[in-house]
């Protein structure tokens, strides 16, 4: 199994090369929030995506902002992997959080005037978009079928929602898809806007923080939350290999599972990440000491840097120590659902660039977190192999394992 | 008939139903499932705004082991449905920590009520005030992760969304789990709760009409889990089988030109053609649904020299979205059993020979298709 294709809508860019590029040099997309009416809201910084166009044709499919991101880098993705036509032997998963929640918060009349804003991004988007039912607000499928219809996809077409594991989760479904034959291309991967109903939702749960994102760092008090798309073409290595495309790396496996502990507070001790990173490297068939870079979750919570840490060490032992992993949400901010598949892009980039990616704003160590977190400056580094963690609320975990391809 | 082990890339194992959870307008439990469809027995109650399918007496408590603060009322139904199927299949309410234990629950519009009861206290007390435990119970995977937690079950874990094909999708999930190994035991369905802004913006999108007739679908509410367990595993523990789920299919487009590949490809899945095929639970009843399903069943007649005995059983328990595939797959694995007489259930024409082979039709409304097919043969 081979990935083909990459496409990136966030706050760091709106492709993925500028995406990465802005990675690397160690910028970040947090800001305070121009678009989301959060007057009186606890926490007003966060990742927007901003100067995004959408064309008309997505503008057709679409019924809101997570449904243009998508669409967005599910055009760059598939513009990106040389394929020309769609058919029945491609295939569509896509996964969310919220999908285009704000129809429903229409329905409810949650809508506050939108500000005067000359970007059209987050609220000031919708007036573009025909107006559409709340059930297109309810019903993530219609994410998948508006990204089927734009690519002339009709082989499966498919929506997941697993929190903030959700992009991790798409990846993985489109690997077992092809791999029991039902497909020999699949186009994963997730999406979510900002909106008034996810952010208040997530303000509620005091996940968030005031300060600087800092992830593994002691002085970490929270994440910050985004928005945007990650997409990916897996192809059956074969079919990429019969019409020359470009394979931008192998991806050998997943691994799924689920917390049994709490709704919202991850376990002591990592154990349910620990089973998913686990099951992802029987699948690939690697030993851990084959493991050379971590995209952690990395969410800046006190609970979830800690844990997944304790998971990292229970999985690869002494050899975590060698291990280069780092956290991109200081950078991109927590992109809800999509956050899974932007970070597999990004350890499939960081693979073929060698460049780990830096963890921005890590000062103080933290006895709880004591592995190599690549501190604010981008590393380079020979690597062959790269998991991508996600975990989210509910207790789910997904673990994505990539090797770098070789030619 | 030859049901090739390898017809999948991925097959290896067979994966055979060992419980039933349904729970719908019709029916609770797999007894009174079968009690409904022989007896033709229907959960659509009429009023003067229409016909629906809603659960009226449920209770969680009555199904639900420990004490529950808050449960929104499709992770109810969710949870519900997953205990009656394990207690059907007669395994242990909590599993030991193994990642052999998969769960995979599909909702087309999951924990709505949740959503709106959140989103109206933030609009009319503020975000601020808002009530914070809500909000993790608004997740379309919280009725999953409450599953999860309620039966220990720590292995694969998932979520399919795919709308009215949500449940049809987590049994393919389940039925790829098992084959391939990575699992011996699987919860696999889906739960849909009814009534409300759903069912206002169902009616508003033109999928269900105020007053509709008899020939009109009902919208409906309710919860399909079935369990999925490896044959191996099932026979050393003795379980009653009901079938086998031996393919899956998907496809997208056009939806009646969907479901004619998915049907077609689910039949390859398992390795036979249509023709094998003895009969068909139809993924719809009534509607715009209903012309596309025809359609596709007119085009396999002619191409396929197909001609199924079809039962629509949502006639009796009206359209559960991302429940209705399950509780198809239900009655399905009632028919292959032997335990349900086809010519007993809804529209299905008398035949000499028992039919062995059963297809389940799943069709969302967006176009996309799944089918899944059921069998008694059983290697």
């Amino acid at each position: 199994m081979v990935i083909t294709g990459l496409g990136v809508i966030s706050p760091l860019g709106l492709e993925s090369g500028e995406f990465w590029a802005n990675l690397v040099a160690g910028r970040s997309g947090i800001a305070p929030l121009e678009s989301l009416p959060v007057a009186g809201l606890r926490y007003r910084r966060g990742g927007e995506v901003r100067g995004f166009l959408p064309r008309r044709e997505w503008l057709a499919l679409a019924t809101g902002r997570c449904s243009l991101y998508l669409l967005a880098a599910g055009a760059e993705a598939w513009a990106g992997s040389g394929l020309g036509a769609g058919g029945e032997r491609v295939g569509v998963v896509v996964a969310s959080n919220f999908g285009d929640v704000e129809l429903v918060e229409d329905r409810l009349g949650g809508r506050e005037t939108p500000p005067a804003n000359p970007q059209p991004t987050v609220y000031s988007l919708q007036p573009i978009i025909s107006p559409a039912a709340t059930l297109a607000g309810l019903n993530q499928q219609t994410l998948a079928d508006a990204l089927s219809r734009l690519l002339g996809a009709r082989g499966p077409s498919l929506a997941l929602s697993l929190s903030c594991s959700s992009g991790g989760a798409a990846i993985a479904e489109a690997f077992d898809l092809i791999r029991a034959g039902r497909a020999d291309v699949m186009v994963a991967g997730g999406a979510d806007a900002l909106s008034l109903f996810a952010w208040s939702g997530l303000s509620a749960l005091r996940a968030m923080t005031s300060e600087e994102m800092r992830p593994f760092d002691r002085r970490r008090s929270g994440t910050l939350f985004s928005e945007g798309a990650g997409v990916l073409v897996l192809e059956d290595f074969e079919h990429a290999r019969r019409r020359g495309a470009r394979m931008r790396a192998e991806m050998l496996g997943y691994g799924s599972s689920n917390n049994v502990h709490h709704m919202a507070a991850p376990p002591p001790g990592g154990r349910g990440l620990e089973k998913a990173m686990r099951a992802a490297l029987e699948q690939g068939g690697l030993a851990p000491e084959a493991v050379d870079h971590i995209n952690a979750h990395g969410t800046a919570t006190p609970g979830n840097d800690a844990t997944e840490t304790a998971a990292i060490k229970a999985v690869f032992g002494a050899h975590a120590r060698d291990i280069a992993i780092c956290s991109i949400k200081a950078a991109t901010g927590h992109t809800m659902g999509a956050a899974g598949a932007i970070e597999a892009i990004a350890a499939i980039l960081t693979l073929e660039e060698g460049l780990v990616p830096p963890t921005l704003n890590y000062g103080e160590p933290d006895p709880a977190c004591d592995l190599d977190y690549t501190p604010n400056e981008a590393r380079r580094r020979t690597l062959q192999t790269a998991l991508s963690n996600s975990s989210g609320i509910g207790g789910n975990n997904v673990a994505v394992l990539f090797r770098r391809f070789a030619r | 008939m030859n049901f090739p082990e390898n017809a999948n890339k991925t097959a290896c194992r067979a994966v055979l139903v060992t419980g039933l959870g349904p729970l719908c307008a019709a029916a609770t439990g797999a007894g009174a499932l079968l009690a409904a469809l022989e007896q033709g027995r229907s959960g659509i109650t009429t009023t003067p705004a229409g016909r629906t399918a809603l659960l009226s007496g449920f209770s969680a408590e009555q199904h639900t082991g420990s004490d529950k603060p808050y449960l929104d009322r499709c992770s109810a139904l969710a949870l519900a449905s997953a205990k009656l199927a394990l207690a059907d299949a007669g395994l242990a309410a909590k599993f030991p920590e193994s990642t052999r234990a998969g769960l995979a629950f599909g909702s087309a519009y999951g924990a709505w009520q949740t959503m709106e009861l959140f989103f109206r206290d933030v609009a009319q007390k503020g975000a601020n005030l808002a009530r914070p435990f809500l909000f993790p119970h608004a997740y379309l995977s919280a009725p999953a992760s409450l599953i999860a937690m309620e039966h220990g079950l720590h292995g694969y874990h998932g979520v399919p969304a795919s709308g009215w094909n949500a449940s049809a999708h987590a049994l393919a999930q389940g039925l790829d789990q098992v084959r391939s190994g990575r699992c011996e035991l699987f919860l696999a369905g889906g739960a849909d709760a009814g009534g409300g802004m759903l069912f206002e913006a169902l009616a508003a999108a033109g999928h269900f009409e105020a007053g509709s007739g008899e020939k009109s679908s009902a919208p409906g509410e309710g919860a399909g889990m079935l369990v999925l367990e490896e044959a191996g595993h099932a026979a050393q523990r003795g379980a009653r089988v009901y079938a086998r789920l031996a393919g899956a299919g998907f496809a997208s487009g056009e939806g009646s030109e969907a479901l004619r590949r998915a049907l077609e490809h689910a039949a390859a899945d398992a390795g036979i053609t249509l023709a094998a095929v003895d009969g068909y639970v139809a993924a719809s009843a009534g509607g715009g649904l209903e012309a596309q399903e025809n359609e596709a069943l007119a085009a396999l007649r002619q191409d396929a020299s197909w001609n199924p005995r079809i039962t629509r059983v949502k006639t009796l328990w009206g359209e559960t979205f991302g429940a209705g595939a399950a509780l198809a797959a239900s009655a399905a694995a009632l028919l292959v059993s032997g335990r349900l007489l086809a010519e007993s259930v809804t529209a299905v024409p008398a035949s000499s020979s028992p039919p062995r082979v059963w297809l389940v039709g799943s069709l969302d409304p967006g176009g996309a298709a799944v089918g899944l097919l059921f069998t008694n043969i059983i290697p």
